[in-house]
Order: structure tokens, then C-alpha cells, then sequence
């Protein structure tokens, strides 16, 4: 009650006299404000793009079934299909290769199986991710190869040409039959990744009847450890049965980097902020020395005058608090799509390197 | 009304202890007018900040209304600055920002009042002080003399037992001073005590006592009768 006399005669007075000073406090705190809750913000949706450039990796895979480094027989994917609780199972070949055009360029070579692979991956080759001028001649051909349209376009690579890349299995020539665009698996690696066939790449690498790896998703409702479980009881022994590597490891250590960077920044805002607010009640304790001397004098309390001067800066926090989050949802919306678009190549492009290691890549 | 008992008081500056009062006892009667005179440093602020409880003795003891004002809190302290004493400072010491009303009306704004019953009261007084024209008016827009009379009214609103007046026309010229004077001088004649510090002889003898320090301790206690200037 008295707080709020004093409020109302007292502070209410300054701000409509002093309104230069009001404004300065006001906007001190609003710029605060608005700048951890932009970094926040940004921070926020960044990380999101991160996962998400991992999931078009993954996948909805929830689980990869791997084998040795030659791979293990295509009959296990009928076995892992047959498993209750799995939504579906689909095989992958995957080889690094070099691609012989001008300079060496190293890519990753993924051998699916064409016409099931969209239902873990977000892409289609019947839609428009890809432009494949006569999809059944893909399917027909065994030297048939998908390149990303960024790839393609580096490389002046156009559609029918043939390109020839060294694999494990000897220098192989394709025919590139269709573009694939930025979506999905074609977004990592600023493109460096081709698309095949499964057969086809079984033929092209040596690998009859045989395959990498299998991805899989479940049902809803299941879980990773009742299907990690009961796949491992279908499979003979000596199958990895994880979750994804970019999943859980990969995206932990890649991510927290990123997010302790992150993290610091926003502290720096933070630290601006409070530096502001404490700057703006500091300046109006000291020009109003001799008020809280007149005050005191004639009769206000310790408690009365903190409380003035604590009821004020809590009304213009709030007020300024509620204009800067506001100002930091405008600031993040210009920043944040260069700066999630920036880090996801950059993520992205070492992601690769890491989610795949395997002993032919440079 | 206003009793101190073997006052002591000392403070440090530097490395040097200042015996600002000096086993001062002395008691003021309801309805007196007492001035307090001596050279500069001869401790009359310090005896009017005690007794206004804006400071504390290093020892001895001060009354006011038989209430100690020696060793109490200083919360409790603060009460009795606003509820029994009436402040009048030689610059006035009034809110720049606040109108006369306001400022007047400021001791019972901390009561919690709300100012819509202040206000009323604190018209009022400034009718009694002789500015009724000056009720909205903020200090920058009075003159010194209109000052000091909005504070003589604001010392007033909450019926104090005393009203202290440090150098109240310290500040003021000759004419205007002797304004403010006769305006004591009246309050003082309707029953308001009052105690009032000055270092000029001719104000001093508005009172109806006269009490000389000298460094520290008290040199003479004149009571003047219903003598006037």
C-alpha cells in the first residue's frame, strides 16, 4: 500500500519528467533482453537443423543391424522383416569411392533398395527429389547411378554421362540416370553422395547376395531394447544390433560442442542483460541520493525506500522484459536462417566422415 | 516534552575523535520556543539531530513524549521521525519532482494513506502558511521563502509533538527570514512547540528560551519571558 503511494507520486513523476531516462533504462534492458532471448532462439532452432540433417541420414531408422566389414547374406533381411514389432527393414550397401572426374573427389556410394528405401528415408525417387527422366531404365540397367544435382553441377556432369569412380573392388564406370535433389540423404556431404541399386551395387562391389547393413523401424509402441532383444534371438550370433550411430554418440558429442559455443554466448547475453539492469538502477540510486536523504529524513524506512526503488525496476524490467522478447523473436528471425543454413553444411559435411568410417576412404 | 540526560556525543573524522556534545542534560517543556545558538561547531546540529532521532547518542539518554530514542531500532526510530517530530532544514529538502501538496503530504503518504485523504489536509496547511495559490506548484517553480513555508507545512501534517528547525533561514534573505520567523512565532503562540538552531542572535530572540553551546557543552539557558523582537 504505501510501496504503491510512493509509486504512484513519487516514481510515476520521474518517469513522466525524465522520460529521455526512461526510455534509456527501458530500451538498456530491452536490448538485453532481446539479445539472449534471439541467441536462445537461434541456438534453439540450430540445434534442431542439426538433428534433423542427421535424421535425413538416418532415417526413421531406430536400429542398424550390422555385420562384419565384407557385409553378411541378404537372407538375414528376410529374417529381420519377419521379427514382430518391426515396421520395416530395408538392406544398404555402403562403399566409399573416388570419383575420377577432374580432381579426386572423394564420395559415399549408397546401395538401397529403390522402391522400399523412402519408407525410413525422407525421399522418393517417384516424387520430386529426383529427376529421373525413365525410372524403369534405371531399374533395368546394372550401371545405372544417381548423383546429386550439386555434385553434378560442380562437376559438369550432365544425365547419360558416364563417369568412372575407384571403389575396393577396381575402377568401376556408371551411367548417370537421374539427378537427385537437395532433399533428404542428398543434402549431406555438400552432395558428395551417390544412389544405386542394391542388386546393382551387390554386382559393382563384389558383393553377390550379400549386404552392409540393415535399417530398420519399428512399430509404435516398441521399444529399443525389446527389439534389440528379439532380433538378436532371430540372427545367428555376431551381428551388431545398435542404434544408429549418428543417433546417439555421434549427434551427443557433435551437438554438445556446438551447444557449449552456444551456450557461452547466450551467457554473454545474459551478462550484458543483467550488467544493463543493474547499470540502469545504480545510475537512478545514485541521482536520487538526496531524494532517499530527504526521504529518510522525514520518515521513510530502510524497507520502504529499497522497496521503492525495487518496485520500480521490477515495473520497468517487466515492461522492457516484455518489448525484448518481442525484439529478440524479430532479431532471431533474420539471423537464424543463415546461421542454422551455415552450420548445417558445416556440421554436416564432417558428420559424414564420422557416421561412416570405413577402410577404403582416404 | 523533550528530555536529555547526560548526552554524549563523538564521532571520528580521520584519526582524530570530535567530542561533539559533551554531557549535555536539558529538558524542554511543552509549548516552549526554544532557540539553540553558538559558533559554528559547537555541536547544535548535533543536539537537534538527536533529539529529532536522525542520529544517536554515544551515550546518555534522549526522550521525547518519556519514549527513549536512545539504543531503539532503527526501524522504530524511523516511525518516530515521521509520527512525532516535524523536520525544517535550512535547503529546504523537498522532492523536486513532487508538487506542494504532495510534498507536504509525503509524511502520510508513507503511513500508507492514500493521497486522496491526504490531500485535503495538506491544502489546508498551505492555506495556513499563506499559499494557497501554490498548491500544484513543483519547488522549482516557488521561491526560496515559498519553500521553506511548504516545508514548515509539511513538518506539521502529522501533529507533531515538536517541531525542529535547523538554520531555517539559513538560506533566505533578511525580509523573508523574518516571514518564516513570525510564522514559527505564531505556530509557537497556538501551542506548537518548537526548537529551532540559528547562529544569529536576533533570530535566537523569536524564542521564548535561548540555549548557548559552546564546543560541546551547554554555556547559558536564558528564559525569555513573552518577550518579542
Amino acid at each position: 500500500m504505501t510501496i504503491l503511494n510512493l509509486l504512484r507520486h513519487i516514481s510515476l513523476k520521474h518517469a513522466k519528467l525524465q522520460k529521455a531516462q526512461l526510455i534509456l533504462a527501458v530500451s538498456g534492458i530491452c536490448l538485453g533482453v532481446a539479445a539472449m532471448v534471439s541467441i536462445d532462439l537461434v541456438n534453439f532452432s540450430v540445434l534442431r537443423s542439426f538433428e534433423e540433417s542427421i535424421n535425413q541420414v538416418t532415417g526413421r531408422a531406430a536400429l542398424q543391424i550390422t555385420g562384419s566389414d565384407s557385409g553378411f547374406p541378404e537372407e538375414m533381411l528376410e529374417r529381420v522383416q519377419g521379427v514382430p514389432g518391426v515396421e520395416y527393414a530395408v538392406p544398404v550397401i555402403e562403399t566409399n569411392a573416388n570419383f575420377s572426374g577432374g580432381k579426386e573427389r572423394s564420395l559415399m556410394i549408397l546401395g538401397i533398395d529403390v522402391l522400399q528405401d523412402h519408407k525410413i528415408r525422407d525421399y522418393s525417387i517417384t516424387d520430386d527429389s529426383a529427376e529421373i527422366p525413365d525410372p524403369l531404365l534405371f531399374l533395368a540397367k546394372r550401371d545405372s547411378i544417381l548423383l546429386t544435382r550439386a555434385m553434378a553441377e560442380q562437376e559438369g556432369i550432365k544425365l547419360e554421362d558416364e563417369i568412372k569412380v575407384q571403389t575396393v573392388a577396381g575402377i568401376k564406370t556408371f551411367k548417370v540416370r537421374g539427378l537427385l535433389n537437395p532433399e533428404g540423404p542428398a543434402r549431406v556431404a555438400g552432395g558428395d553422395i551417390a544412389i544405386m541399386d542394391v542388386y546393382a551395387a551387390q554386382m559393382a562391389f563384389g558383393k553377390e547376395s550379400r549386404i552392409d547393413r540393415i535399417d530398420v523401424s519399428f512399430l509404435p509402441g516398441e521399444t529399443f531394447d525389446a527389439m534389440q532383444a528379439r532380433i538378436a534371438k532371430a540372427l545367428p550370433e555376431g551381428y551388431s544390433i545398435d542404434t544408429p550411430a549418428g543417433r546417439s554418440k555421434q549427434v551427443e558429442v557433435l551437438l554438445g560442442r556446438f551447444r557449449n559455443s552456444m551456450d557461452l554466448i547466450g551467457c554473454l547475453a545474459l551478462f550484458v542483460g543483467m550488467y544493463l539492469i543493474y547499470n540502469t538502477v545504480s545510475i537512478s540510486v545514485v541521482q536520487r541520493r538526496k531524494e532517499i536523504g530527504i526521504l529518510r529524513a522525514i520518515g521513510a524506512s530502510k524497507g520502504q525506500v529499497a522497496g521503492l526503488f525495487l518496485a520500480e525496476t521490477l515495473v520497468i524490467s517487466i515492461i522492457a522484459s516484455l518489448l525484448g522478447v518481442g525484439l529478440g523473436l524479430v532479431f532471431a528471425k533474420s539471423a537464424v536462417g543463415l546461421v542454422a543454413q551455415n552450420v548445417t553444411d558445416m556440421y554436416v559435411k564432417t558428420s559424414v566422415a564420422e557416421i561412416s568410417p570405413s577402410p577404403g576412404r582416404r | 516534552m523533550i528530555q536529555l540526560k547526560n548526552t554524549c556525543k563523538r564521532y571520528r573524522q580521520g584519526d582524530r575523535e570530535i567530542n561533539a556534545l559533551r554531557d549535555v542534560s536539558l529538558h524542554i517543556k511543552r509549548g516552549e520556543f526554544l532557540s539553540i545558538m553558538g559558533p559554528s561547531g559547537s555541536g547544535k546540529s548535533t543536539l537537534l539531530n538527536l533529539m529529532g532521532g536522525l542520529d544517536q547518542p554515544t551515550s546518555g539518554e534522549v526522550f521525547i513524549d518519556n519514549k527513549p530514542l536512545h539504543g531503539i531500532a532503527d526501524d522504530e526510530l524511523t516511525l518516530i521521525r515521521r509520527r512525532h517530530v516535524g523536520y525544517i532544514f535550512q535547503f529546504f529538502n523537498l522532492l523536486p519532482l513532487l508538487t506542494a501538496a504532495e510534498n507536504v503530504g509525503l509524511p502520510l503518504l508513507l503511513e500508507g494513506i492514500p493521497f486522496a485523504q491526504v490531500r485535503p489536509k495538506a491544502v489546508a496547511l498551505l492555506e495556513k502558511v499563506g499559499l494557497s495559490q501554490r498548491v500544484e506548484h513543483r519547488p522549482e517553480q516557488l521561491s526560496g521563502g515559498e519553500m521553506q513555508r511548504v516545508a514548515v507545512a509539511r513538518a506539521l501534517i502529522t501533529n507533531p509533538a515538536v517541531i525542529l528547525a535547523d538554520e531555517p533561514t539559513g538560506n533566505l534573505d533578511s525580509h523573508t527570514s523574518e516571514e518564516i520567523f513570525l510564522l514559527l512565532k505564531g505556530l509557537n503562540d497556538q501551542g506548537q512547540t518548537i526548537v529551532m538552531v540559528t547562529h544569529d542572535s536576533k533570530a535566537a530572540a523569536y524564542g521564548s528560551r535561548i540555549v548557548t553551546l559552546r564546543d560541546g557543552a551547554l554555556a547559558e539557558d536564558i528564559s525569555l519571558g513573552e518577550s518579542d523582537a
